[in-house]
């Protein structure tokens, strides 16, 4: 660490300006007294990390002899152990002056050693503060909060003198104080002490009432558990009925989502003594952000809800209407079009009245399914939509604004199926039409691929194979724009309801797993969400004696200097929003447009982005 | 004092008094030469050799006028196809004959002559299968496209057959080559061709009588033709452009003047504008190109 001197610290003290030993002095703490705390020795540059001070006037005769006994003894209380023995380690200061601000103390150590004093703040532990040394992967989900520490150790940064276990002395030392000056004031008042630590914190959650916490077990016993299992049955040896439908993997989702809820409950009730205050806060941020995530999604729900519960005859009159209009006679009337020499192109006229035969009758018959099943029912369905978007939260917590959006997507791939069907057919057609025209291509300037080596070689067909091969090709070359033609129709409309999904999907997500609550808390309290540490520089007054003043040229008793503190650097934008920075090039890549045009090209079948992927990339 | 410089020779394991780059005055116009290789064409010589172009294009001359016939409907489509049964015939056996003839030195073995006749049927009998059940489609092939285009594609297609052919003749004992990959784009060019052109045909028979004319006259015909003597060649020629002028002149005499000047342009004209040529020749050699072998 480095300081930096003022011109008036020349010939002070060599023990303070000439370091081997960094101690960290809480900020707050201004008593003199005794100070404990935890001796480090990091590879040569000893650390000493102050917890608190003992003040001398609760100190009675018996001690400082039984000081490092109560020290010990403590310790033992608090299960933190494994970040050091808590020592004496000396005897600490605080020159009172006239001049008002900051003042530096003095340390009296065992041995004699050089030693210079960074700052750093000391948080109570229910404000939930801390530092850290690097960022860790803020996964603000209900998924994926593991009860491991992922604090980890930072390599490579052993030499500069703090690391990731003095962050935790540091995390750790308000604790430390309170228990140790709790212990104290009990044993100067004989009362039996009780070295509850949760006490000593308030439990945030118990404020949630336990009926909550009831009703939540029971739904998910009841009705998470079940539907989970039915969510993950396999249809066929690759998709499971969750991948089928998403109103199905919207309800999977809910229910992990509660089932997550009830073991962070558990986990964050009363503040047990020896959890790490980095892991708590994240569960805390995790377990608050799905719950405002549910609560939003249930409230703009109910309005959702009943905005359709109201207006259930109007929207299903204007949803037959669209669906009659836009999938049942536009592509009708699109294919009479193709069929009678669309923009002066003569398409093959057999083969086209054949197509468009076809696909007519197609269209007609899905759309005379759908009058006579679907839209009878159509008010009574968008009712049913509506009560679920309001109060299915009852049922299990299956509901609102999420569960409404994957309804209507499922709903619209229904109506759109006879889209799919005939994009199909178009597509095996266009796809084995463009692969025999390139066969025969090769065929009839005399070549052949050669997959062994995967290039066009030059090979001696058979007459009756060149024959053949060449009267087919001319059979092709002219049936190939008409094929070309029903392709394009029906390829367009596919994009089209993909484009539609994507952004149906991409909005279930955001519904589903937005980061509000590490947004609204950056704004709010940044010291919550460390990213990283840094240094400042503050003006202090440090007490010199008289013959170093003189030795300056100065006569004041007190010198000012710039002492560095540690500061927390909080999070940025990009390390809370990194898994949406994934979903988003994922999502750019499978909808590249250059990729759908060449998959247009090639014949190849367009899939909307598929769901384990997308489910994969949320998940990690 | 005069030291005699001892004459530049061209060797490298002598050290000699003369720079490194040292060129001999009249060294470079010595070594040139001009026409070295230089074998004067004869007239006739050429004429023999561009019997197989007229033959080629009387073929297609031949095969434009039965095309015309049809589409008129002045030819009966079975008229046609008996026609050119008796012509596959004729040609099968002018072809085993000649391949007795020509290797009956050597052994000849039974068995690959069996082999090969097997296919030689077998591929016959699936063309025929495959052109009679493909001639209904192929008749509605092109029913939407205009005649112009249709007129347009097919010429530029026999144009295509007829720059790319392959107008060698081997006199020798071995077997026929393999049809060279020019050959083939040919071959499929005037298919190609054929097929166009049938389909502007009205009747399902006259497109299968028509497409199976064209397969013969272009892809069975020249492995005929390739293996044919001198003499016969000369007749077949006659033969050849005399019929097609027979069968153009009634459709349209000034078409069948343009076919006689052509064949006749080919054959005759050709030649003696090659001959005459022959004294613009200047080719030179030097000692840095690729040395050509002398022979015997």
């Amino acid at each position: 660490m480095m300081l930096l001197t003022s011109k008036y610290t020349t010939s002070m003290s060599a023990s303070l300006y000439n370091p081997s030993a960094s101690v960290f002095w809480p900020l707050d703490c201004k008593e003199s007294g005794y100070a404990f705390g935890w001796c480090n020795n990091n590879q040569n540059v000893g650390c000493i990390v102050v917890a608190g001070v003992i003040q001398l006037h609760t100190v009675d005769s018996k001690l400082p002899e039984g000081l490092p006994k109560l020290l010990e003894h403590t310790q033992q209380h608090t299960e933190i152990a494994d970040l050091g023995e808590l020592q004496l380690i000396g005897k600490c200061t605080f020159y009172s002056g006239q001049r008002k601000g900051l003042v530096a103390p003095e340390l009296e150590m065992g041995q004699a050693i050089k030693y210079s004093i960074v700052f750093y703040h000391r948080h109570e532990a229910q404000t939930l503060r801390f530092y850290l040394m690097d960022t860790f992967g803020l996964d603000i989900d209900a998924f994926n909060v593991t009860s491991s520490s992922t604090v980890r150790p930072v390599s490579g940064r052993k030499s500069s003198g703090i690391s990731q276990d003095i962050v935790n002395q540091l995390n750790v030392a308000s604790i430390i104080n309170a228990a140790i000056l709790e212990t104290l004031s009990s044993m100067s008042n004989a009362t039996p002490s009780s070295t509850n630590l949760g006490q000593t914190t308030k439990s945030i959650t118990a404020r949630t009432s336990d009926l909550l916490e009831t009703a939540i077990s029971k739904s998910q016993s009841f009705i998470s558990m079940p539907i989970q299992v039915i969510c993950n049955i396999h249809i066929s040896a690759k998709y499971r009925l969750k991948d089928v439908s998403l109103s199905v993997q919207q309800m999977d989702v809910r229910a992990d989502q509660s089932a997550a809820l009830l073991r962070q409950m558990a986990a964050l009730q009363p503040r047990r003594e020896g959890v790490r205050i980095e892991s708590y806060s994240m569960k805390y941020t995790s377990f608050f952000n799905t719950v405002w995530l549910i609560l939003n999604d249930v409230t703009i729900g109910y309005a959702f809800g009943n905005f359709l519960c109201e207006n259930h005859e109007v929207l299903s009159g204007m949803l037959k209407d669209a669906v009659e209009n836009f999938l049942i006679s536009w592509p009708q009337r699109a294919l009479c079009w193709l069929d009678s020499w669309p923009a002066g192109l003569k398409l093959n006229t057999e083969l086209s009245r054949f197509y468009s035969g076809t696909f007519v009758d197609f269209v007609d018959i899905w759309g005379g399914v759908l009058r006579h099943t679907i839209f009878p029912q159509l008010p009574k369905i968008i009712y049913i939509f509506g009560l679920i978007s309001s109060f299915g939260v009852l049922i299990g917590g299956m509901g609102g604004m999420t569960m409404s959006i994957a309804l209507f997507y499922d709903m619209f791939v229904v109506l759109t199926l006879h889209i799919y069907v005939c994009y199909t057919i178009a597509v095996l057609a266009y796809e084995r039409a463009l692969w025999g025209l390139g066969s025969l291509w090769r065929l009839f300037r005399g070549k052949r691929f050669n997959v062994l080596r995967n290039r066009t070689d030059s090979w001696e067909y058979d007459i009756d194979q060149l024959l053949f091969g060449t009267i087919l090709f001319t059979l092709l070359a002219f049936l190939f724009p008409t094929v070309l033609a029903y392709y394009a129709l029906f390829a367009l409309l596919r994009l089209a309801t993909i484009l539609i999904q994507a952004s149906l999907e991409i909005q279930l997500a955001f519904m589903n797993h937005f980061p509000l609550f590490a947004l609204v808390l950056k704004l709010k309290d940044p010291w919550r969400l460390p990213g990283g540490l840094y240094f400042d520089f503050v003006r202090v007054l440090v007490h010199v004696n008289e013959h170093e003043a003189a030795g300056a040229g100065t006569d004041e008793q007190f010198i000012t200097t710039l002492i560095p503190i540690v500061e927390n650097q909080p999070i940025t934008l990009g390390r809370i929003f990194f898994q949406y920075t994934r979903l988003w090039t994922k999502l750019a890549s499978h909808y590249d447009p250059f990729r759908l045009f060449k998959s247009l090209l090639l014949g190849r079948f367009l899939v909307p982005i598929p769901r384990f992927d997308q489910r994969d990339e949320i998940d990690t | 004092m005069s030291t005699k410089i001892p004459p530049w020779e061209k060797v490298l394991w002598k050290n000699q008094p003369h720079p490194d780059n040292y060129i001999p005055e009249g060294a470079l116009e010595s070594s040139l030469r001009k026409n070295s290789n230089f074998k004067p064409y004869t007239y006739w010589h050429l004429v023999h050799l561009s019997i197989a172009i007229t033959q080629h294009l009387a073929t297609i001359f031949i095969f434009l006028s039965v095309f015309v016939r049809l589409k008129d409907r002045s030819l009966d489509p079975r008229v046609l196809i008996f026609v050119s049964l008796g012509c596959f015939s004729v040609g099968y056996f002018v072809w085993e004959v000649l391949q007795y003839t020509q290797s009956s030195g050597g052994g000849s073995k039974h068995g690959s002559k069996r082999n090969e006749r097997v296919k030689t049927l077998k591929s016959s009998i699936l063309i025929f299968l495959a052109l009679m059940s493909l001639s209904p489609v192929l008749r509605t092939l092109s029913a939407a496209t205009s005649s112009d285009s249709i007129w347009a594609l097919s010429a530029c297609l026999f144009l295509l057959n007829i720059l790319l052919a392959d107008y060698g003749s081997s006199n020798s004992v071995a077997q026929v080559r393999p049809e060279r990959l020019t050959s083939v784009l040919s071959m499929n060019a005037a298919i190609s061709s054929s097929v166009v052109l049938a389909s502007r045909l009205s009747n399902d028979l006259a497109v299968f009588a028509l497409i199976q004319f064209s397969v013969q006259s272009f892809t069975l015909f020249p492995m005929l033709r390739r293996r044919l003597q001198v003499p016969m060649q000369a007749l077949l020629t006659f033969a050849l452009s005399i019929s097609s002028l027979i069968l153009a002149a009634p459709l349209s005499s000034t078409i069948a003047f343009l076919f006689l000047l052509v064949l006749l342009a080919i054959t005759f004209l050709a030649p003696a504008v090659l001959v005459w040529a022959q004294k613009y020749k200047n080719e030179i050699r030097g000692p840095w190109d690729v040395a050509v072998p002398k022979v015997n």
